[in-house]
């Protein structure tokens, strides 16, 4: 054991004594750099701000990074100092000055550190340290707030927050001398209403296009000051989206196959109808219609729509393995159903029930457990999600034909067209009792504009023999959307027969003269909401499409303005 | 009237018995002896406590006020209260040295013989308080500056010490300069303080008239003597004194100096010659005292500003530009204090 002498054991005491002054400083001290770091992490969110509406990037998606960066330089500010070891000598000026003390721990300090033993050293650090034992810590450095430090962030989040919402003068100036800006931004809004009208479908399927939409769609507005650069990444989303489609051929080639063998029964007749529109939005409805009437169906009927469904997942086997197991499903659960229906109407036993299916199955379901409903289901389910994606590369398509166009490419793009025109020339060779699966599995390799279309206005081989897709003679235009079911051509394609608005004879084509339609408007008050007229003005599209009034190449604009109009 | 400090430490005084004083008795009798003479001095607390520490550091102090301020009576109220032999000299130009220090006379032996015998002078007092100094020729202001620094005076070849304590309390009136002898810097420089006497207040001039014109004075009690006197200036020497704070003196010292480079631009301007290294003798042993005084068994900051006035004004030397401009030593020094950093 050491006996200390009377001074080191005041020194020990006085430095314990400085120690816990020097704890509550730090506390203190890590306030503060805490509001310096919130003042640091301020001024580097102005910086990023500034650079972000130097790219017109500011949205509300970056404030969760300017938040993190501001608390967190605050955090790592404020924590780092509080590692920081105090000088005790420097405590104890400290604490002199602020408990007024008049010297008396610095010159104990001294006093110990020389270790002075005389009685009026001693008496010294003795007085110190009762004085320092009677401090009150938070009276003596009580938490001030950093006001400085506080305002400072405040009024640079304040400049920060003012710079983000306001425009940039030079990129305004530079849209204004650009417009493929302001077309491809709204390209980037279409393309993100599209994935939002994606979430509204509810498909668990579809969520990686939606988030493939949602990521291109930033990707082309962060680029939209530069439309070229904007238009690579509409070309590359427009390009995952396809590859996401690579078994929507196999699919429509399928529906269009098995649509004659489910005509022939009255209870499928919907969904071949359904087929033979080509609209997968109706066949994945009909075939939602016909999981739920299933259940509903007697005996006899289930048998017969067995058979018919047997029959058709035989068809479909060539063009798409996983519609024909589908079918197949359904046919063995509703076939299953009928011989447990059977067996409980011979005895009633439980028993019987569950061994009155097929080969050990549970009665109702396949032989791997699903019941017909939920094959229909699930063939609906792939139906509509192949629809989506159709109707997300159709837009795709509309919006890089609306960005080539105004940055004057518009003749650009034939060779790429014959790929995104499969599936709608599958549609259309649907159309003529699904004779045209062959030609829908052809992957637009003839790149002859015109030709294609015609293609699937003539429809290729019967529907059994077309699962090779070997005619290589695919659209030579890109889709425009449903529209292509009827017409086999695409109206959101690039315009390659121009034609001549209708003026009833007044201007030749090369004249320009004042627009007829932005004349002085009449003062009459309006008699209907617009909500009543609505409906009638969103089918003019369609009529105007179908007579003929709309040219070519805008009916989709016509369209999807219609569209947007609707989305209100 | 003076006002005691109430912040006196609560150690018990036999918490630190060695023999000799302890801090608690040297606070209670410096405090008796302030509260004695405050009985008799009534409105001079500053001047009491100045001279005081002056006393107790071992020094001797240059009261300087116009007459009747009660500087004669201040200095008579101490030796009372420290009961100490005391004597008076008022200076006039026709004084001579021997008539301060002594002189040798011839006188009759028993034995019918003749001898030389010094007759000690006024000096040989333990409390010697010289009135209007600055009325002598300058070969007796030297002849008492010298007792004041050497503490003894020669006759003949005779060398005589004075009594232990020796503390000499000078005065002078800063009017009436017509035929007298200013002290030349380098005597000035032998008193640790130079104190200015001001004028009482009416309140206190109110009660100086109800106290010394009534049937009785008051007369203060003797607190100590001088061997107690001396302990207590021993035990001061022994105050602690930080670093900083010794090299916060130390920088007001050099500060006052106009050569110095970071001295105020007032005193390089209005400043002959700073504070000479004996001024920060004064600094420090004035807020030893002080600090005593005080409560504290250190020396604060507050000590050495607080004694600053006192221990500088006499060294600090202004030139002619000063005196055109109406400048004072302590409004320089004042300067220098507040605009010297702690750290």
């Amino acid at each position: 054991m050491t006996l200390l002498s009377p001074s080191a054991t005041f020194h020990a005491e006085l430095r314990e004594q400085l120690s816990g002054v020097g704890r509550a400083l730090s506390y203190q001290r890590g306030l503060v750099w805490m509001a310096r770091g919130l003042a640091v992490g301020s001024f580097a969110v102005l910086l990023m701000i500034v650079w972000a509406w130097s790219k017109e990037a500011v949205s509300l998606q970056t404030v969760p990074t300017f938040a993190a960066v501001l608390f967190g330089s605050a955090i790592a500010i404020g924590g780092i100092s509080l590692f920081l070891r105090h000088d005790t000598r420097d405590l104890a000026r400290r604490v002199d000055h602020s408990a007024r003390l008049n010297e008396r721990s610095i010159t104990a300090l001294e006093l110990g550190a020389r270790g002075e033993e005389f009685p009026l050293a001693l008496a010294q650090m003795r007085d110190a340290v009762e004085h320092l034992r009677r401090i009150d810590l938070l009276e003596t450095f009580p938490m001030r707030l950093p006001k400085r430090e506080l305002l400072a962030t405040f009024f640079i989040l304040v400049v920060a927050a003012l710079i983000g919402i306001s425009p940039n003068p030079w990129l305004l100036r530079a849209r204004a001398s650009n417009p493929a800006i302001n077309i491809a931004r709204e390209q980037a809004q279409r393309v993100e209403r599209l994935a939002n009208s994606i979430r509204a479908e509810g498909s668990p399927e579809l969520d990686p296009l939606r988030e493939l939409l949602r990521k291109g769609a930033r990707t082309i507005d962060a680029r939209s000051n530069e439309p070229g650069d904007a238009l690579n990444a509409l070309e590359d989303l427009e390009e995952q989206v396809q590859q996401m489609s690579a078994g929507d051929d196999q699919l429509a080639a399928a529906l269009a196959a098995i649509a004659s063998a489910l005509a022939a029964d009255p209870t499928t007749q919907n969904l071949a109808n359904a087929i033979n529109t080509g609209d997968l939005r109706e066949i994945s409805r009909a075939a939602k219609d016909l999981a739920q009437q299933t259940e509903q169906l007697s005996g006899q009927d289930r048998q017969r729509v067995a058979k018919v469904l047997r029959d058709s997942s035989n068809r479909a086997g060539r063009a798409s393995p996983s519609v024909a197991g589908e079918l197949a499903d359904a046919a063995a659960a509703m076939g299953a159903g009928e011989g447990a229906d059977n067996a409980d109407g011979a005895d009633g036993s439980e028993q019987n029930v569950r061994q009155g299916g097929s080969a050990g199955q549970q009665p109702g379901t396949a032989s791997n457990g699903r019941s017909a409903r939920e094959a229909l289901n699930e063939l609906s389910n792939n139906a509509a999600a192949a629809a989506e994606r159709q109707r997300a590369s159709s837009q795709l398509e509309s919006s890089r034909n609306a960005l080539e166009r105004s940055l004057g490419r518009t003749q650009s793009r034939s060779g790429q067209a014959g790929r995104s025109s499969s599936s709608s020339n599958s549609r259309s060779q649907s159309g003529s009792n699904g004779q045209g699966s062959g030609q829908s599995a052809a992957q637009g390799q003839g790149g002859e504009m015109g030709e294609g279309g015609e293609q699937g206005g003539n429809g290729g081989s019967p529907g059994e023999d077309g699962g090779s897709g070997d005619s290589g003679e695919g659209g030579g235009f890109s889709t425009g959307g449903e529209n292509q079911n009827r017409t086999g051509v695409s109206g959101l394609d690039t315009i390659t027969r121009p034609e001549q608005v209708p003026n009833g004879g007044l201007f030749t084509p090369d004249e320009s003269t004042q627009n007829p339609y932005l004349g002085e408007a009449g003062d009459g008050a309006a008699q209907a909401g617009d909500e009543s007229v609505q409906p009638s003005f969103s089918r003019k599209p369609t009529q105007g499409n179908d007579s003929g009034a709309i040219p070519l190449g805008l009916r989709d604009l016509v369209k999807d303005y219609f569209s947007s109009l609707d989305q209100k | 009237m003076t006002v005691l400090p109430a912040n006196v430490p609560s150690s018990s005084p036999s918490a630190h018995t060695t023999g000799g004083p302890t801090p608690y008795r040297f606070i209670e009798t410096a405090r008796a002896i302030e509260s004695e003479v405050g009985r008799v001095i009534i409105g001079q607390p500053e001047v009491v406590r100045g001279v005081l520490t002056c006393l107790l550091a071992g020094g001797h102090a240059l009261l300087e006020g116009i007459p009747g301020l009660g500087k004669t009576l201040l200095v008579r109220t101490i030796g009372e209260a420290l009961d100490l032999s005391f004597s008076r000299v008022q200076f006039t130009p026709d004084l001579m040295p021997a008539d301060i220090t002594g002189t040798s006379i011839l006188r009759d032996t028993a034995e019918g013989m003749r001898t030389l015998e010094f007759q000690p002078g006024p000096l040989f007092a333990n409390l010697v308080l010289a009135d209007e100094v600055n009325r002598a020729t300058p070969k007796t202001q030297s002849a008492l500056l010298e007792a004041m620094q050497e503490r003894r005076v020669t006759a003949g070849r005779t060398t005589h010490t004075l009594p232990e304590p020796f503390l000499v309390l000078a005065t002078q009136n800063p009017i009436q300069m017509e035929g007298t002898y200013p002290l030349p810097e380098a005597q000035l420089d032998r008193f640790l303080f130079k104190l200015t006497v001001p004028y009482p207040s009416e309140e206190d001039l109110l009660r100086i008239a109800q106290v010394t014109t009534g049937a009785s004075m008051p007369h203060p009690s003797q607190v100590a003597d001088g061997t107690a006197l001396l302990e207590l200036m021993h035990f001061a020497r022994e105050v602690p004194v930080a670093d900083t704070v010794l090299r916060y003196a130390v920088r007001i010292v050099r500060r006052t100096n106009p050569e110095t480079p970071d001295a105020p631009a007032e005193i390089k301007r209005f400043a002959r010659y700073g504070s000479s290294p004996r001024g920060l003798q004064s600094l420090v042993l004035g807020g030893k005292v002080r600090g005593l005084l005080e409560g504290r068994y250190n020396v604060a900051f507050e000590d050495i500003r607080a004694v600053a006035l006192a221990a500088l004004r006499h060294r600090v030397i202004l030139g002619f530009e000063a005196d055109a401009e109406g400048i004072t030593t302590d409004k320089l020094i004042h300067d220098v204090v507040t605009t010297t950093p702690e750290e």
